[in-house]
């Protein structure tokens, strides 16, 4: 589903579009057509883990489902033939590791020793003075030198993980992976009909395939990813902004074998993110304003190389020695002018070892999540600013509650595609998706704006918070996907 | 089942204009026991035949089928004026599941999906069929929905034939709905002692003689099978919640649909079940969380609980 990450359109809110064209009855039923119980559409990390899900619940595993990828799917040992990783990578919180263990994937991941986890996150702000540093041991968060033993997270590419779970549904006898296959049309399905009805009276929805085959499913799910070609096509409407910014990614080589932190520094263009990844390698992010992505990209690799170091590097002593002088540069001090003591963590810089990739970010969301006998998850219908890295595991908790809720469906005699029940799932995520995407933009806000009681607040804020640690302890639990209240 | 009296009242606002006095309780599915305002049956269709609604050869007019789909639609709207009941359905579908399976060997080694396979049930005040579609979704050999109210039959039985999976069990009888007062069911001799499972959910309090409606309930069912009943216990507690707080305060459901008087004690169901002979085994609280629209399992019983019984 990040396929089409790098050369995103922005097509938040396409009103109207597939309305009319989809109803449509199907009167033969012709020798082409199957049968399944759920169509799982986009077989990208969500998709993929879906189908794992509901082959390995015990309440779901008699189900029938078809899963509908439109790239060639690559097996595992394709992925890792080159020792460099590839620039697309993702920073799994320990929920969704859990997940990749229930879902019997975890052992596949791990067996590419491609995973790299990672126990501390150090955060630290432009003007320097204030720097969080997160560790997951509960005893002695704030301890700079205490190495921590419990992962906060993994670091892994995204198609290593893609491949580790298709290849694990492979193996599970009731799903089917259909690839590759993208789909031509969803018929026999009016959105405004079935959203006024709970019935799941009349027939099944079809989903007609570009190879003209035919496959009708009791459940329908979107996991097509933030370019929904399923949203668009049944005209649903999301809500969204683009932030007119772009991330720019690559993949480094490190100076040491092992990094076990992540880094990310709010700069005034925006945040940059250094992901250590398995076998000494790390991969950037750098959100930043288009104008000076475009100009990122054309950089020759040594001065591209030299702008990431600055970036997270730059600063000098405060000049004043004196307290009050001090005060003043620490918390008002609009230039870049101080170290947080972060930079000092940070694993020494080698090389560049991959092409720079650019991405445009925007933020969307999608007012109902549900109608009957049709779902969407994931990207498709919430859509983040990478910057927290919580866009993927929004997308495995959506998997973790729709297949308990289907699980439900079956347990307590109701039709999989059943109104109420996927109602149930919306209910349960869009909370929390917004709660997260809340905090996202809040924090972009914050940290993009430059005028001086923001940015003496933020410090204040920063510094503060590195010192309290129940309110550390309560931001640590969160990233790791626990729930504090 | 307060819910489901709103949406009656509006199907007599539609159907009956010239039978003001119909029902506004069609929960009698018992109406001998039932107070005076029960269901009246003299609605103009009467004369209907329901078997006819969903044939090819219909003796119905269309408008008559659009009005009862309609109809149908509304009592099935899972965000209309039922929702707590929709909501809770899945919990005491589950609960009746699990109880079964863990006291009887009868259904442990039916498929996930079908754990109900091999069992003959009744669902006595039926409603538009919620329970009873769950019930025969779970694949239960025969399931008979009962009801004392034409419409709600009608209601239940239109929703089921036009369901993808269901319409198969209504045609093979195997998902049926029984227009009839329990007293003129009984007297069908062979129906005494036939069923493993009779449930009545959350229609005891509408009923004017528990007593003999229990005793009633518990012929029908076979020697070692299970009855289950939900109800609103007679506590302070279900006074402010379910009359003061969802009918006064809330506005959740009409003022007048629950008679705090005629709520039951478990004490009252334990006693009268034991002098027909059953155990009961369990008693559980159901917990109605209106923020999110959550039903739970809970200890405490002094507002909606649920209770199952087996037959010596």
């Amino acid at each position: 589903m990040i396929r089409n990450l790098i050369k995103f359109k922005y097509t938040a809110g396409t009103g109207g579009i597939g309305r009319s064209l989809s109803r449509y009855y199907c009167t033969n039923s012709g020798s082409n057509r199957e049968q399944y119980d759920v169509v799982i559409v986009g077989g990208g990390l969500v998709g993929s883990a879906m189908a794992c899900s509901l082959g390995s619940s015990p309440n779901t595993a008699h189900l029938k489902v078809a899963l509908i990828e439109g790239a060639p799917i690559q097996s595992v040992q394709e992925t890792i033939v080159s020792p460099v990783p590839d620039i697309r990578t993702i920073s799994f919180n320990q929920q969704t590791i859990q997940l990749f263990k229930d879902i019997g994937a975890w052992d596949i991941i791990k067996s590419t020793n491609r995973v790299n986890p990672f126990t501390q996150v150090r955060v630290w702000d432009t003007s320097g003075f204030g720097g969080v540093h997160f560790g997951s041991s509960s005893n002695d968060i704030a301890s700079m030198d205490t190495l921590e033993q419990e992962y906060m997270g993994y670091i892994i590419e995204n198609k290593v993980v893609t491949a580790s779970l298709l290849e694990r549904a492979k193996s599970l006898p009731n799903i089917t992976v259909r690839s590759p296959l993208s789909v031509q049309s969803l018929e026999n399905y009016d959105i405004n009909q079935q959203a006024a009805s709970t019935s799941t009276a009349g027939s099944l929805p079809i989903v007609r395939l570009k190879d003209n085959s035919e496959i009708s499913a009791k459940l329908i799910i979107g996991a097509d990813g933030g370019n929904s070609v399923l949203k668009k096509q049944l005209g649903i409407s999301s809500m969204g902004k683009s932030y007119n910014q772009k991330a720019v990614v690559c993949t480094l080589k490190l100076g040491v074998d092992q990094c076990d932190s992540l880094y990310q520094r709010f700069l005034t263009t925006g945040p940059i993110a250094l992901l250590p990844l398995a076998g000494g390698y790390a991969n950037i992010i750098w959100s930043t304003n288009n104008l000076h992505a475009n100009y990122l990209l054309e950089l020759d690799d040594e001065s591209f190389l030299q702008q990431v170091k600055h970036s997270f590097l730059s600063g000098d002593k405060p000049s004043s020695t004196d307290f009050l002088g001090q005060l003043f540069n620490n918390y008002i001090n609009l230039n870049p002018t101080n170290l947080s003591g972060n930079e000092l963590y940070l694993p020494p810089i080698e090389s560049l070892v991959s092409k720079r990739a650019s991405f445009p970010l925007r933020t969307d969301h999608t007012f109902e999540y549900t109608h009957s006998r049709l779902c969407f998850i994931g990207d498709a219908s919430h859509l983040v600013h990478p910057m927290a890295g919580q866009g993927v595991n929004l997308g495995m908790a959506d998997v973790k509650s729709l297949s308990k809720k289907i699980g439900e469906s079956v347990r307590s005699g109701y039709d999989i595609g059943d109104s109420m029940m996927l109602k149930t799932f919306e209910e349960e995520r869009k909370t929390e998706n917004m709660k997260m995407m809340l905090s996202i933009d809040t924090l972009f806000n914050i940290f993009n704006n430059n005028t001086l009681p923001m940015v003496a607040m933020r410090n204040f804020g920063m510094s503060f918070l590195n010192h309290i640690t129940p309110l550390k302890k309560i931001i640590v639990d969160v990233s790791k996907g626990k729930k504090i209240f | 089942m307060q819910q489901s009296i709103k949406a009656l009242s509006k199907l007599h606002r539609f159907t009956a204009t010239t039978t003001a006095a119909s029902s506004i309780k069609c929960w009698s599915h018992s109406q001998p026991l039932c107070r005076s305002f029960s269901s009246t049956n003299t609605t103009p269709n009467d004369n209907i035949n329901i078997n006819n609604i969903n044939s090819n050869n219909n003796t119905l007019k269309n408008e008559e089928i659009q009005f009862f789909n309609n109809l149908s639609k509304d009592w099935w709207n899972p965000e209309g004026t039922m929702k707590p009941l929709h909501r809770m359905n899945p919990l005491r579908v589950q609960y009746i599941v699990d109880s079964i399976k863990s006291s009887t060997s009868l259904i442990s080694d039916n498929p996930i999906q079908y754990p109900l396979k091999g069992l003959k049930m009744i669902d006595i005040g039926c409603g538009a069929g919620l329970l009873s579609e769950s019930l025969s979704r779970l694949g239960a050999d025969k399931v008979i929905g009962l009801d004392a109210a034409k419409n709600n039959v009608l209601m239940a039985k239109s929703h089921a034939s036009a369901d993808i999976d269901l319409k198969e069990n209504i045609e093979t009888n195997k998902l049926e709905y029984v227009e009839s007062t329990i007293e003129r069911f009984i007297q069908d001799e062979s129906m005494v002692e036939s069923f493993d499972v009779v449930c009545s959910l959350e229609v005891i309090e509408h009923v004017d003689n528990p007593q003999e409606f229990l005793k009633l309930c518990t012929r029908l069912l076979k020697p070692g099978g299970h009855i289950f009943i939900s109800t609103i216990n007679k506590t302070p507690t279900s006074f402010l919640a379910t009359i003061l707080g969802a009918e006064y305060i809330f506005r959740m459901v009409p003022i007048g649909t629950h008679h705090w008087s005629q709520f039951i004690k478990p004490a009252d169901i334990h006693s009268a079940l034991a002098q027909n002979n059953c155990a009961v085994k369990d008693t559980q609280g159901l917990f109605y969380n209106p923020y999110d629209s959550s039903w739970s399992l809970i200890k405490d019983l002094s507002v909606n609980y649920i209770l199952y019984a087996i037959k010596k």
